[in-house]
């Protein structure tokens, strides 16, 4: 009795939030809670649903690298309600990856504006003598083997930073693909592979705490949550630029108003001190942009690492 | 040590405000509660509360996320053992004896044995985390992909012959399992397997649809319609309701022996309770003086693997808290929470949040008593559930394994899935083919093939890494002792073909 | 059925599974053991069915095995074509009717079509279990734990 009575008081609580409203917004995301995606969302969604004046409610559509989620944006109706928090992985690199995608970019969706850049981090571990990239790349042209290096799976943006990595520097690397981050972080902290890149919201934790080494960062600027590490440019090891961004897309017939309106209420959310301050501290650095913007920016992404993926045979059945 | 024991006592402080003991208690009832619903296992139910830690302080955050998911497990142990609805995974092994215990009449003393078995094995597994988590963590970066794979090789020897019946029935039935695991992305390649280009398969099989299936759903379809299959569920007697003294004795060694395998296996990162389940069940029967019970109902059968999962899972939370690295998805979640709370998760964690470290981990000690509290009293009202007519009894569970099966992923396909996953589980059952195998393979598969190549990929094809590492080493050696036995045991079985009959030959699996 | 027929039925489905799995396994990279494409542990997988196929559907065996009364009585019993047909055909219509209905559709035809197939249910008692149920998964799952099905879905 004691059971039921909590179970009802515990389903009052959490229906009233719903039920208060009835402008209830999808922000569809397509991976598994607990992900560095889903993380973003759930802060994100805290506070656009003030600026929206209504629910903005996380789903998540796992699985097929990111195609279910993406259908079942592409199929909902266009009204600015359901919306695809998206990494570069489903929107800019997949289409070149993938012969046969059952979306297209162009066709399905429109562009809302970015909301994080997410560069990626070079790392190793305390026990590895090099102190910086310079040194890492050194010391695998000398090594008797290539130097095995972690990802989180073939034509994630892990792994296309480290063809790049080879590619600006004649680096001997093996890529050691794994499934996600977590099994690749325990295997370079035990020393089976020597360094990986990771988006630096997933290592900042082990960073500070002084189990991995930040090398380099792969891009143009120094990022705000590792001042102190240099990027590879300044280190002289120029065209590696990776940003795993995550963007916002609706579904292609969508009003440009609509777009217009939900793009500054995005804007105006991640410039809110509280969420600014929690994506950074998040490891992810909080960028708004403009919907046009964000459109030059999957071109010209889909463009690098369609580049990327032809030069090294990169391919998926 | 001193100094460990005095922030013990600084945890239980912090456990026991009361605000932090509200969340914790409220956690914990949750997850018992949805537990129990076939098919809602802990990941949907933490992610549904989520929102709800957004106004409340990080520490009863993290106490009522944890608090849900071990209650979840208590919950989960009464679906497997009552219906043959194994929700958690882990509880696919449990079903094996439980249910044919309640089939007896005596589900009640099975829910009290998984109670005392998992009460035991959590709290000794606390005191492993308090002690000896520096050392665990050490241990932990030895285990490399070459280590991982010598590890499932060994599980799957001795998992796959511990079916009942034909052992060449259990490889076969493991094989499948296997096949099963191997739908969807290779890693290694990118390649997708076995997905006939259907998008809901390219991320392979899910567990949880499998064993809902195998189990739930193929038992509803092989007694469907026959009284005499159905008997069992309405048999309640309430003296069977305790366990008697006599069957405390004989759990009690299982209960130990299923807490060592699970502290052990909690060391080694990558293996997960499912894989420690079997093996605990494995170590019974092939030490069990008549093995031949197991499957009928042997109490040892139920309380090894539930001891097995439950230190498993604390142990498990080492990794978790000490580097930031989450186990599996549920700990993802739970980090999930504490970084949308603005607090890393990392090594630093213990001394920059002492009261979130050793905060949670006085409250799985209270949590743990508190579900035995609870779950204890209940024991005779979920007995009775069984007492709900059969043709109630099965629609309404069919339609709580859907909407469970739908949430772990919110895919629809999922749940066409367990309807295909019944049909030949029913076929499997209807054949006398063992059906837990399948589960045990689909398990170790995937990991066995992705860190075996990942462990000859680094070895640049250098097979001889597997013995020149000692852990492997030790594993490959004790592998081969396994196999050699069995085929000593099946040719001295193919000479005298009348002691087959007598050693196992029940061939029966419900 | 005898444990002979059963055995050899499951010979057959195994053998016949190892074959198509071994085909299928073909057509992706096999590579060498040391160097496995994505192709070479299905194969092997494909080989283990056949092989065991073939050892359960023509190996010796000595005598028909002992089984327990009540077991027999449930397997030899006469197929429940009823039974197997609407489990079935609930579960299928949760996913048709979760895709283009909601929640309360889905629930509703799925726990009657489930229920009928029990022989004790009449269409009353059946159609009451259902609509109970779906209050209850209004409440709890709609409502409560804001399960990601809306409880109608239109179009």
């Amino acid at each position: 009795m004691m059971r039921r009575s909590l179970l009802v008081a515990c389903a009052m609580m959490l229906s009233q939030a719903a039920l208060a409203q009835e402008g209830v917004t999808r922000l569809v995301v397509s991976f598994p809670p607990g992900g560095p995606v889903d993380t973003v969302a759930r802060a994100l969604a805290e506070q656009l649903s003030h600026e929206l004046g209504g629910t903005v409610l996380v789903v998540n559509k796992p699985g097929a690298n990111g195609a279910i989620a993406a259908q079942e944006v592409a199929q909902s109706k266009p009204d600015g309600t359901t919306l695809w928090l998206s990494s570069v992985g489903a929107v800019a690199i997949n289409p070149s990856l993938y012969p046969h995608l059952a979306y297209n970019m162009a066709r399905d969706f429109t562009p809302v504006g970015r909301v994080v850049n997410n560069v990626e981090v070079l790392v190793t571990n305390d026990a590895n003598p090099a102190k910086d990239a310079a040194a890492f790349v050194a010391a695998s042209k000398v090594a008797k083997e290539p130097t095995p290096m972690g990802s989180t799976g073939v034509g994630s943006v892990p792994h296309l930073a480290i063809e790049q990595l080879a590619e600006a520097t004649g680096a001997r690397l093996l890529h050691v693909p794994y499934k996600g981050a977590a099994p690749a972080n325990t295997d370079l902290l035990g020393g089976q592979i020597s360094g990986m890149f990771g988006d630096i919201a997933g290592l900042v934790g082990l960073i500070h705490g002084g189990k991995l080494r930040a090398l380099g960062v792969a891009a143009p600027t120094r990022s705000p949550v590792l001042p102190g590490v240099k990027t590879l440019a300044e280190q002289g090891i120029q065209g590696v630029d990776t940003n795993n961004w995550y963007g916002l897309f609706a579904p292609a017939k969508t009003p440009a108003a609509k777009v217009a309106s939900l793009n500054l209420a995005v804007t105006k959310a991640l410039n809110t001190p509280a969420l600014h301050d929690k994506l950074q501290a998040l490891g992810s650095d909080p960028a708004p942009s403009t919907p046009a913007e964000l459109a030059a920016l999957l071109a010209a992404d889909t463009a690098k690492w369609g580049r990327l993926i032809k030069a090294k045979h990169i391919r998926i059945q | 040590m001193h100094q460990t024991l005095s922030d013990l006592w600084f945890g239980f402080g912090v456990a026991l405000q009361p605000t932090h003991l509200m969340w914790s208690v409220f956690g914990v009832l949750v997850g018992n509660l949805i537990g129990v619903l076939p098919g809602m296992g802990a990941l949907t139910t933490i992610s549904i509360l989520l929102p709800l830690t957004y106004v409340i302080a990080p520490v009863p955050a993290i106490l009522m996320l944890a608090g849900i998911f071990y209650g979840s497990q208590y919950g989960g142990a009464i679906g497997a053992i009552l219906l043959n609805l194994p929700s958690h995974p882990p509880h696919a092994v449990t079903c094996l004896d439980g249910y044919p215990m309640t089939r007896q009449g005596k589900g009640g003393t099975a829910l009290g044995i998984t109670m005392m078995s998992s009460f035991f094995a959590a709290s000794f597994g606390i005191v492993v985390m308090i002690f000896l988590s520096p050392l665990l963590v050490r241990v932990a970066f030895k285990f490399g992909p070459t280590e991982i794979s010598a590890i499932m090789l060994l599980g799957l020897l001795a998992g796959g012959t511990m079916a009942r019946g034909s052992p060449l029935k259990g490889v076969a039935m493991t094989a499948f399992g296997l096949l099963c695991g191997v739908v969807g992305t290779d890693v290694n390649s990118g390649t997708s397997r076995f997905s006939f280009g259907l998008a809901g398969l390219s991320d392979g099989v899910e567990l949880g649809a499998l064993c809902m299936g195998l189990f739930g759903v193929a038992d509803f379809l092989v007694s469907v319609g026959k009284e005499s299959a159905q008997v069992g569920h309405a048999r309640v007697r309430m003296r069977d309701m305790r366990p008697s003294r006599a069957e405390i004795r004989q759990a009690m060694p299982a209960m130990l022996r299923g807490t060592l395998v699970g502290t052990l296996f909690g060391a080694m990162p990558g293996t997960g309770p499912t894989i420690t389940t079997f093996i605990a069940y494995a170590l019974e029967r092939r030490i069990a003086r008549k093995p031949e019970r197991f499957g009928h109902g042997a109490i040892e059968g139920v309380a090894s693997p539930e001891a097995a999962s439950h230190s498993k899972t604390q142990i498990d939370f080492i990794p978790t808290m000490s580097l930031g690295i989450p186990g599996d998805a549920v700990m993802a979640l739970i980090l999930g929470a504490l970084i949308l709370k603005g607090i890393q998760p990392g090594p630093q964690l213990i001394t920059e949040h002492p009261d979130i470290f050793w905060g949670l981990i006085a409250s799985f000690w209270i949590g743990n008593v508190l579900l035995v509290l609870l779950n204890v009293p209940m024991i005779g009202v979920w007995v009775k559930l069984l007492q709900v007519p059969y043709k109630y009894l099965f629609p309404s569970a069919i339609f709580f394994i859907c909407v469970g099966v739908f949430s772990s992923h919110n895919a629809l396909f999922d749940v066409g899935m367990v309807g295909v996953a019944g049909v030949i589980g029913a076929v499997f059952i209807a054949l006398d083919f063992p059906v837990s195998p399948v589960v045990l393979g689909y398990v170790l598969g995937p990991m066995l093939e992705e860190n075996f190549r990942r462990a000859l990929l680094i070895s640049r094809g250098d097979l001889s890494v597997f013995i020149q590492r000692p852990i492997s080493a030790t594993f490959v050696t004790i592998s081969a002792l396994v196999l050699l036995f069995q085929i000593v045991a099946y040719l001295r079985r193919l000479r005298r073909p009348a002691a087959a009959l007598s050693s196992g030959e029940f061939v029966t699996e419900e | 059925m005898s444990r002979m027929d059963k055995d050899h039925i499951g010979a057959a489905l195994l053998i016949g599974l190892g074959l198509a799995v071994s085909y299928i396994g073909f057509g992706y990279r096999i590579g060498t053991l040391t160097r496995m494409g994505a192709g070479y542990f299905p194969v092997v997988l494909g080989i283990l069915l056949i092989a065991t196929g073939a050892g359960i559907g023509f190996a010796p065996r000595a005598a028909a095995p002992r089984r327990s009364q009540a077991v027999a009585e449930v397997r030899d019993g006469q197929p429940a074509w009823r039974g197997w047909l609407c489990i079935l055909a609930g579960i299928g219509a949760f996913v048709v009717l979760g895709t283009y209905g909601g929640l309360v559709p889905a629930t509703l035809a799925s726990v009657f079509i489930t229920a009928m197939g029990d022989r004790n249910n009449s269409v009353g008692s059946a159609a009451l279990l259902a609509g109970a149920m779906t209050v209850l998964a209004t409440v709890l799952f709609g409502w409560a734990l804001q399960l990601q099905l809306p409880l109608f879905a239109w179009g």
